[in-house]
């Protein structure tokens, strides 16, 4: 199928990387269909709406930067969304001009079926996680400055 | 809105598959207890509120923000 995105023009990208979303995501309640772009050799991917080319999402492998993120799916998502075997966990990335200060969105992780190729962004109840945890602590910075 | 007065253990039901019960109430706290069918997806209006705004925040990333991240990444 054919995609139009802001960052690349017209994509062909096959029709296993369409996901629809049934209740959309937080603040896109309208927007349904999307389809999930990895970007080559990076732990990212873009979410991009196939009806609006101007709505697209970065989204991250959380374990990268948070290797020991958890939570438990609750059964009624785990249903939901069909899950038996496979299932992919990806989180919204917040860019900010100055690159140190962006974030990830732990508390609403976006949960996928890559069978049924549906997903839902869901919340987590009873969590420490919040919306923005920075993608470098102090020691990753330190690090990454040597 | 529709306003309603409800006892410490009164119910209201919403279109029959939603029930809403009044389980306490301390000082200007309500304990409240909900059944709805699992489809039904039940928030704090401001955790929902807070990811709705993120998610806008978040929307359209630039490719030059990726690159400067990625290159931020692998430490140049």
């Amino acid at each position: 199928m054919k995609i139009d995105t802001m960052a690349w023009g017209t994509l062909e990208v096959p029709e296993s990387q369409k996901y629809h979303f049934h209740k959309g995501i937080p603040g896109f309640e309208d927007e349904t269909e999307f389809a999930l772009l990895p970007v080559d050799n990076e732990p990212f991917f873009y979410l991009q709406s196939l009806h609006n080319k101007e709505l697209a999402f970065l989204l991250a492998d959380p374990f990268q930067f948070y290797p020991d993120y958890e939570f438990e799916l609750p059964d009624e998502e785990a249903e939901e969304l069909g899950i038996d075997q496979e299932i992919n966990i990806l989180c919204v990335l917040t860019l900010k001009e100055k690159i140190e200060l962006s974030s990830i969105n732990l508390l609403a992780p976006l949960v996928l079926n890559p069978r049924k190729q549906i997903g839902k962004q869901i919340v987590l109840h009873k969590t420490p996680y919040q919306t923005r945890h920075p993608l470098w602590t102090v020691t990753n910075t330190e690090k990454a400055g040597e | 809105m529709l306003v309603l007065s409800r006892k410490k253990g009164e119910s209201i039901v919403i279109q029959d598959q939603i029930e809403v019960t009044i389980l306490g109430i301390e000082g200007d706290i309500v304990k409240v207890g909900i059944s709805a069918p699992p489809h039904v997806d039940i928030f704090r209006q401001e955790v929902y509120l807070s990811i709705q705004e993120a998610n806008r925040e978040s929307a359209a990333p630039a490719p030059d923000s990726l690159n400067a991240l990625i290159d931020r990444l692998r430490g140049k």
